[in-house]
């Protein structure tokens, strides 16, 4: 399976809706994705990774980079993950210390 | 299951295929299901590094992949991802500080956050990681024994 990726505005929010896989073929995809939402003004972002069946640390640099840049312009992007094994990847990679990880994109928007 | 053996050639968009045949062969070797989603992950990453790896080097021959069980002796699968690109030879420690890094090209600051996360990957995902590193290139061998 491929990626797929939509976005749309939610308030001050902009949610990227991911589905399919993450890896070292798609991740520049993705990456293109937030660096044209940094480049267009929207700095308050949420990757919605629920409909993400695998996802490598290609994947977990490219939300690295994401925060970067957006942080660059005192913005922040917020992760929504509740599947059990994507979120084990986040752990053994220490990266639920970076980002803050969600349950909804409701919850994730919601200040 | 003695031995198979996959060539994939340096192109990102393969490493799919690796972590597909990974998936199959570790079912058929008995891997239990909860762990097999780590042997897709870890093969993924192995195989990505050493293809990115021969793509940087400009070198067109394949990575190999070797997958060895013995379903009737137990569950369980060893496999090794093997490049080519020439390294100062090394073992152990030293040859996981090479991967993480000590190639040293331009994009290398960068790539050393990469590998340090593949890196992080295979040790938490797979029972065994051992890297050999050496002039004819580097062997990341990863074991599972359940």
């Amino acid at each position: 399976m491929d990626l797929s990726l939509s976005t749309r505005d939610e308030g001050d929010w902009t949610v990227v809706a991911v589905g399919g896989e993450i890896d070292v073929y798609t991740a520049p995809k993705l990456r293109e994705t937030l660096v044209d939402l940094v480049n267009v003004g929207r700095f308050r972002l949420v990757v919605d990774l629920e409909a993400v069946d695998f996802l490598d640390s290609t994947g977990l640099g490219v939300l690295v980079g994401g925060l970067k840049r957006l942080r660059a312009h005192d913005g922040t992007l917020r992760v929504v993950c509740t599947q059990e094994r994507l979120l084990k990847i986040f752990r053994i990679t220490g990266l639920t210390k970076v980002f803050a990880i969600h349950e909804s994109v409701a919850d994730a928007t919601a200040d | 299951m003695a031995l198979v053996q996959l060539d994939v050639v340096p192109d990102v968009g393969h490493v799919r295929v690796a972590r597909l045949v990974a998936v199959s062969l570790a079912r058929v070797n008995g891997v239990d299901e909860e762990v097999v989603e780590d042997v897709r992950l870890a093969v993924g990453e192995a195989c990505g590094r050493a293809v990115a790896a021969h793509s940087r080097a400009a070198l067109d021959e394949p990575v190999r992949l070797r997958f060895e069980g013995d379903a009737d002796a137990g569950p369980g699968m060893r496999v090794e991802i093997v490049d080519r690109v020439a390294m100062p030879e090394a073992d152990g420690e030293a040859a996981l500080a090479l991967l993480v890094g000590g190639q040293a090209p331009a994009a290398a600051r960068a790539e050393a956050g990469a590998a340090s996360a593949v890196m992080a990957l295979l040790e938490g995902l797979a029972d065994e990681v051992q890297v050999h590193t050496g002039t004819q290139g580097t062997t990341v061998e990863l074991r599972w024994n359940d």
